[in-house]
């Protein structure tokens, strides 16, 4: 029987590389799409791939079960890492994009094409890009700006010229839709 | 403190980890304080692991996962042989990287992230940036010099030409000068003068013959129009009546003609001198109007 992420863990603050090794084939995939969906380039993203699960090996009293999942502190490690290199960036030709084309493009594209089945974060992927895809654009906007491009609540209502109080429940809705998606993609999968 | 309804609005965000730090800290003091909120509301929304999970998966290069189980075994060898023995149980390598990182904090944010090659390139870049800018304010200033230049040497050209016709005009109006300063010579030594009036096809010419007391004598005319080509004015001294012919002459643009006679014989007989219009060379005898007439 595989074992669960908090186990590998647990193996893993005492020493065991083997561990290691198994969460990094477990979510490599995973870790560097982000890391890339964020800072767009396949050299800094692989270095910071090296260091999100070095951290995860050095700094794995830093793990707390009861707060959150194994994923969810990963993912935190990587996309702080990975928003830390764009902002220390001198040039980011895609600030000047159109935001809202830029995600329709991402919307749009077919994530089934190069992922390779076998892969347990491509069948991740594929079923939360399909309960993101059925978000209202704009819903899908505010997640999108928070949490790939590192922006606060604020700084969203300014970029999208939106009140406050609408940026708050949109993220609500979308977040709260997406759980639902997903909790049934998970059931059906099972 | 916020309260329930400031916080429900802030969940979002703090599952997204898109909150300031002040405000993640009042959200996790609230679900500290309230546990059963916590597990009430976070289980009602995806979680940020969930939309990590939208960005499309990329396998990294296997020298990425090469390299960082080096480091992995490295540091657990270490960890066996018990060097790292502080309650810090991150390697050696990463604890004096970090204290690295700490004293670099300490320089300039600029020279921190310059290392000598990046340097040496920059200031190249630089240096070729400002070499060019510097080019093209030359060029600049050549264009302009030479336009320039150019406009200068029209001037020249100009004025060349206005002292050339200056210069035309002057010894013009020197030749002018000396016929008339002959003349004056003339008119003023004693002598013995005739008048000459304009005849009818030429009425507005009039004239002086100055009979000088050598017996020589000099004629003076103006106002006679310029003949054209293959004609000249001729002097005719008539004694009884026979005209003898004294000399031809030209006049000028200026319509003043000048012509001396070296000897007049029989100065006594002499009753009228004319001035006719004649072939070239002259003619023995009048053959063309007598323009002009002075009786003795």
């Amino acid at each position: 029987m595989q074992a669960s992420d908090e186990e590998l863990m647990v193996l893993v603050s005492v020493g065991d590389a083997e561990a290691l090794e198994v969460l990094y084939n477990r979510y490599a995939l995973a870790v560097m799409g982000l890391i890339m969906r964020i800072v767009e380039d396949r050299g800094e993203a692989e270095e910071l791939v090296q260091e999100s699960f070095w951290r995860v090996w050095s700094r794995s009293d830093g793990f707390n079960p009861q707060k959150g999942t194994f994923t969810n502190w990963l993912f935190t490690i990587s996309r702080n890492l990975a928003l830390d290199k764009r902002r220390r960036q001198t040039v980011r030709p895609q600030a000047a994009r159109n935001e809202t084309e830029a995600l329709q493009m991402e919307l749009s594209y077919d994530s089934s094409v190069n992922v390779p089945d076998s892969a347990w974060s491509a069948i991740r992927h594929r079923q939360v890009r399909q309960a993101m895809t059925s978000l209202p654009l704009e819903q899908y906007e505010v997640i999108a700006l928070a949490y790939f491009e590192g922006l606060t609540r604020r700084e969203i209502a300014q970029q999208t010229n939106t009140p406050l109080g609408t940026v708050h429940t949109r993220a609500r809705l979308a977040l709260s839709k997406l759980r639902q998606l997903l909790d049934v993609a998970r059931e059906e999968e099972v | 403190m916020r309260d329930s309804e400031d916080i429900t609005a802030l969940l979002p965000f703090y599952v997204l980890g898109a909150l300031t730090e002040e405000e993640e800290a009042q959200v996790e003091a609230y679900l500290d304080d309230h546990p059963q909120e916590r597990e009430r509301l976070l289980s009602q929304l995806a979680g940020a692991a969930d939309v990590a999970f939208e960005a499309t998966p990329m396998e990294p290069s296997e020298e990425v996962k090469e390299a960082l189980m080096r480091r992995v075994h490295a540091d657990s060898r270490a960890r066996s042989d018990g060097r790292a023995a502080s309650h810090d149980r991150r390697p050696v390598v990463e604890r004096q990287i970090e204290r690295a990182h700490r004293d670099q904090a300490r320089v300039p944010a600029v020279s921190r992230r310059l290392s000598p090659a990046f340097a040496f390139a920059a200031f190249a870049l630089l240096a070729l940036f400002l070499l060019s800018l510097w080019t093209v304010s030359l060029y600049d200033q050549v264009n302009r010099l030479a336009s320039a230049n150019e406009t200068l040497q029209d001037e020249v050209t100009v004025l060349t030409g206005r002292v050339d016709d200056l210069t035309a005009q002057r010894e013009i109006l020197q030749q002018e000068l000396d016929r008339q300063s002959e003349l004056v010579a003339l008119l003023a030594a004693p002598a013995q003068t005739l008048a000459l009036s304009g005849t009818e096809p030429q009425p507005q010419a009039f004239g002086q013959f100055r009979i000088l007391s050598d017996a020589s004598a000099v004629l003076a005319v103006s106002q006679l129009e310029p003949l054209p080509a293959g004609r000249v004015y001729q002097l005719w001294l008539i004694h009884d009546d026979v005209p003898v012919p004294a000399g031809t002459f030209q006049i000028g643009s200026d319509g003043f003609g000048l012509l001396n006679v070296e000897r007049i014989d029989s100065i006594s007989t002499l009753d009228a001198i004319a001035v006719s219009e004649e072939p070239d060379g002259g003619s023995l005898e009048p053959t063309g109007d007598i323009v002009m007439f002075g009786e003795a």
